[in-house]
C-alpha cells in the first residue's frame, strides 16, 4: 500500500510540470510490452514499418481525425507531414504488409479504443490519457 | 465409279460427322476464346473500378480498412499481376511492392490492363489493374482439349454408328442379292428369310414371291414356248409362201413395167410404121410411074427419032434438063399462080393451044424461059415431042421423089437405131441429152406433125454420164403423156440448159393439166387417169425410177393449159 502510494506521488510529481503546458502523450494498450518509446520507435510504428510488438502482439495504429494542438504536436514530434504519412499508409495498404491505421474523431475515443484494443497505440493530450488507467503513456511530447 | 449402298450410307453420315467434329473442334474454342477475353476484360475493369472506389472512399473518409479490404479483394482475384496507383506518370503505390507501372504494359499481349481514374483531396491519378492471360489461355487450352476429345468421341461414335447402320441395311440386302444370284443361276426354289420387319423385309418377301411366280411362269412359258414353236413352223411355212408370192408379184411388176415400155414402144412403132409406109408408098407410086412412062418412051422412041429434026435435038435435051433441074417443091396454090402466068405468056406468044401447052409445061415444072424452046414448041409434031419430053422428065422427077422418100425412111431407121443403141447397157456412158430428145422427137414426128407445134430451146450441153436408153424412155414417156394431154393439138415446148452442175430439161405442154388433188399421186405405180386398158399407170413411175437412178430430181408444175415437167440430172452423177 505504501509502495503504491509512492508510485502515485512520484507519477504526480513527474506529471505536474506538464499539465500546465498541455502536453501530448503517446499511449499504448497495457498489453504492449514496451514502457517507453523513442521518437524513432514512434515513427517506425506510425510509418507502419513495425507490424508487431516484441511479444508478437499485432500493432494497431490510431490517428486523430481533427486538426488540433495535440495532433500538430505529435506530427511535429515525428517530423512528418500529414499528407506524406497518409501516402505512406496508402502504399502500405497496397503492399498489404501492415494493418491499416484507424482514424477516430476524438481524443476520448482514442483513449477508449487504445484501452480496449490489444497492441494498440495512439496519441492524446496527457490529461485525456490520465482519465483511463488501462492505457500506458510511453512518451510525452512537449 | 461404282459406289456401293454401304458407301452411300456411310459416306454422308461420316461426312456429316467429320464436319460436326471439325466444327466442334474449331468453332467452339475460337468463340470461347473471344467470350473469355471479353468477360475477363470486363472483370478486370470491374476490379479496377472496385480498387479505385475503395481507395477513393478510404482516402475521403480516412478509412484505411476499406482501402485494405478493397485492395485485398482485387489482389486475390485470380491471375491479377499488379495493382498500381499512378499519379502524374509516377507510381505512387503498387502491388507487388516495388512495381513500377509502365504505359507499355497496356499493349502487352499477355496482359489485360484496366484503368480507372481516381480523384481525392489527397491525390488524383489512375488505378491500373493488370491481369495475366494465363488463366484464359489455360481455359482455352482446356476447352480445346475438351473440344478435341468430344469431337473425337463424336467421330468414333459416328463411324461406329454409320458402320452399324450400313450393316443393318446392307446385310439383309446382301441376302436378297445372294438369293438373286442363285435364282440367276437357275435355282428357282430359293427363298429369302425375312430378317427384319421393314422395307427390306418386304423386299425379301416380295422377292421370294416373285421367284415363286417366276418359277410357275417358267412352267407356263415352257408350255407356251412349245406352242409357239409349233406356231412358228406354221408361220415359217406361211412366210415362205408369202416370199414366193412376193417374188411372183415382183416378177409381175417387172413384167408390167416391161409391158408399159412395150406398150409405149408399140404405139411408137405404129407411128413409125406409118411414117415408113408413107415413103414406101411414094416409092411404089414413083416406080409405077417410071415403069409406065419407060414403056411408053420405048414404044415411041423410033417415031421420035424419025420426027425429031436433028437441029431440034439439042433444044429437046435442054427442055428435059430444064424440066429436071430441081426447082423447089411448090405448094398447089403457088403452082396454080405460076401456071396462070405461064399460060398468059404463051397466049402472048400466039400459041393456039396455049392452055394445053401450059398444062403440060407446068406438069414438067417449066414456068419460065419458054422463049428458048419456041422453035421446038412451034415446030411440026410439037405435041408428040413435048409428050415424050414430059414422060422423060417425069421419070427423073419420080427418081428424085424416091430418093427423098428413101432419105426420109433412112432418117427414121437411124432414129430407131439411136433409140436403143445399147441393148441393156450395164455401164453408164457419156451421151448428149439433146440428141436423145431429138431421137424421140423424130420417132414421134408422125404424131406431132398434125396439129402440134414443137419448139426447142437447147443450150450447148456437156455430155452426161448416163444410161442413154433409159433417159430416152423418160423423154418418150413425157412426150407421150404431153401428146395425150393435149389431145394431139397444141404446143410442146422443150428446153434444155445447164444449171449449177445439172442438166435441166423442161417439157412443157399446153394440155389440160394435172388436177391439184392427184398431183401428189402421179408418180405412184399403177396410178392412171386414162381409160382402163389405155395405160398401165407405170409411165411416170418409170420416169421417176430412172431419174432417181441418175441421182436426178423431177418437179411438176401444172395449171390448165400449161404443164411443165422439169427434170434435172447432175452432170457428174456418181461417175
Amino acid at each position: 500500500m505504501t509502495q503504491l502510494r509512492y508510485i502515485i506521488v512520484l507519477a504526480f510529481l513527474i506529471g505536474m510540470p506538464l499539465v500546465g503546458n498541455a502536453q501530448t502523450a503517446v499511449i499504448v494498450n497495457k498489453t504492449v510490452p514496451q514502457e517507453t518509446m523513442s521518437e524513432k520507435d514512434i515513427l517506425d510504428i506510425y510509418t507502419l514499418n513495425r507490424p508487431r510488438w516484441d511479444n508478437g502482439t499485432r500493432v494497431t495504429v490510431f490517428d486523430l481525425k481533427r486538426e488540433g494542438k495535440t495532433k500538430k504536436a505529435f506530427y511535429r514530434h515525428i517530423e512528418m507531414d500529414e499528407d506524406e504519412l497518409r501516402r505512406i499508409w496508402l502504399r502500405k495498404q497496397f503492399s498489404g504488409k501492415a494493418m491499416p491505421p484507424k482514424i477516430v474523431d476524438t481524443e476520448e475515443d482514442v483513449v477508449d479504443r487504445v484501452a480496449n484494443t490489444p497492441g494498440a497505440i495512439g496519441y492524446v493530450s496527457l490529461n485525456a490519457a490520465r482519465k483511463n488507467k488501462d492505457v500506458k503513456v510511453v512518451a510525452r511530447i512537449r | 465409279m461404282r459406289i456401293s449402298v454401304r458407301q452411300k450410307i456411310q459416306i454422308p453420315i461420316i461426312g456429316f460427322i467429320v464436319c460436326l467434329s471439325f466444327f466442334m473442334f474449331m468453332y467452339f474454342p475460337i468463340s470461347q476464346k473471344d467470350a473469355l477475353e471479353e468477360s475477363s476484360k470486363a472483370e478486370v475493369e470491374s476490379l479496377a473500378r472496385m480498387a479505385a472506389h475503395g481507395i477513393s472512399v478510404g482516402l475521403s473518409y480516412d478509412d484505411y480498412t476499406s482501402i485494405r479490404r478493397a485492395l485485398d479483394f482485387v489482389k486475390t482475384a485470380s491471375d491479377v499481376r499488379f495493382v498500381a496507383l499512378v499519379s502524374d506518370g509516377e507510381t505512387v503505390a503498387a502491388h507487388p511492392e516495388g512495381f513500377e507501372f509502365d504505359p507499355s504494359l497496356l499493349d502487352t499481349d499477355s496482359l489485360i490492363v484496366a484503368k480507372q481514374p481516381l480523384t481525392t483531396e489527397l491525390l488524383g491519378g489512375d488505378v491500373y489493374v493488370g491481369r495475366s492471360m494465363e488463366g484464359i489461355q489455360r481455359q482455352i487450352r482446356s476447352t480445346v482439349s475438351t473440344a478435341f476429345w468430344v469431337a473425337l468421341g463424336i467421330l468414333i461414335i459416328g463411324i461406329v454408328f454409320s458402320v452399324w447402320i450400313a450393316r443393318l441395311i446392307v446385310r439383309p440386302l446382301r441376302l436378297v442379292q445372294l438369293a438373286a444370284i442363285k435364282v440367276g443361276q437357275g435355282d428357282l426354289t430359293t427363298v429369302v428369310p425375312r430378317k427384319a420387319d421393314d422395307e427390306i423385309g418386304d423386299l425379301a418377301d416380295e422377292f421370294s414371291k416373285m421367284v415363286q411366280s417366276v418359277h410357275s411362269a417358267q412352267h407356263r412359258a415352257e408350255e407356251a414356248y412349245n406352242e409357239l414353236q409349233s406356231k412358228n413352223e406354221v408361220i415359217e411355212k406361211e412366210r415362205k409362201n408369202l416370199a414366193k408370192a412376193l417374188a411372183h408379184l415382183k416378177n409381175t411388176q417387172a413384167q408390167l413395167i416391161s409391158a408399159e415400155k412395150m406398150a409405149a414402144l408399140g404405139q411408137l412403132i405404129a407411128g413409125i410404121a406409118h411414117e415408113i409406109n408413107t415413103p414406101l408408098g411414094a416409092i411404089r407410086a414413083s416406080i409405077g410411074n417410071i415403069a409406065t412412062s419407060h414403056r411408053q418412051i420405048l414404044q415411041a422412041l423410033p417415031e421420035l427419032l424419025e420426027k425429031l429434026p436433028e437441029d431440034r435435038r439439042n433444044e429437046f435435051l435442054r427442055l428435059i434438063r430444064h424440066s429436071t433441074e430441081g426447082k423447089q417443091t411448090l405448094s398447089a396454090k403457088e403452082e396454080r399462080k405460076l401456071k396462070r402466068e405461064l399460060i398468059g405468056k404463051l397466049e402472048e406468044m400466039d400459041f393456039a393451044n396455049a392452055d394445053e401447052l401450059g398444062e403440060t409445061l407446068a406438069d414438067m415444072g417449066i414456068f419460065d424461059d419458054i422463049g428458048e424452046f419456041q422453035n421446038l414448041l412451034r415446030g411440026e409434031n410439037a405435041e408428040f415431042i413435048l409428050d415424050i419430053a414430059s414422060k422423060i422428065a417425069l421419070q427423073e422427077r419420080n427418081s428424085r421423089n424416091i430418093n427423098i422418100a428413101v432419105e426420109r425412111a433412112a432418117k427414121i431407121v437411124f432414129a430407131l437405131k439411136n433409140y436403143s443403141r445399147q441393148d441393156h447397157a450395164e455401164e453408164k456412158v457419156r451421151a448428149n441429152i439433146a440428141d436423145g430428145i431429138e431421137t424421140v422427137l423424130t420417132l414421134y414426128h408422125n404424131q406431132l406433125k398434125h396439129g402440134i407445134e414443137v419448139t426447142r430451146e437447147y443450150e450447148e450441153l456437156p455430155e452426161v454420164l448416163c444410161y442413154p436408153d433409159e433417159l430416152n424412155q423418160v423423154w418418150t414417156n413425157l412426150i407421150h403423156n404431153s401428146i395425150q394431154a393435149m389431145d394431139n393439138k397444141g404446143t410442146l415446148d422443150i428446153q434444155a440448159s445447164t444449171q449449177n452442175g445439172h442438166i435441166v430439161v423442161t417439157v412443157t405442154d399446153s394440155g389440160v393439166g394435172i388436177p391439184e388433188d392427184i398431183k401428189e399421186r402421179i408418180f405412184e405405180p399403177f396410178f392412171t387417169t386414162k381409160e382402163s386398158g389405155e395405160g398401165t399407170g407405170l409411165g411416170l413411175d418409170i420416169v421417176h425410177r430412172i431419174v432417181e437412178k441418175h441421182n436426178g430430181h423431177i418437179d411438176v408444175d401444172s395449171v390448165p393449159g400449161r404443164t411443165s415437167f422439169r427434170i434435172s440430172i447432175p452432170i457428174e452423177n456418181g461417175a
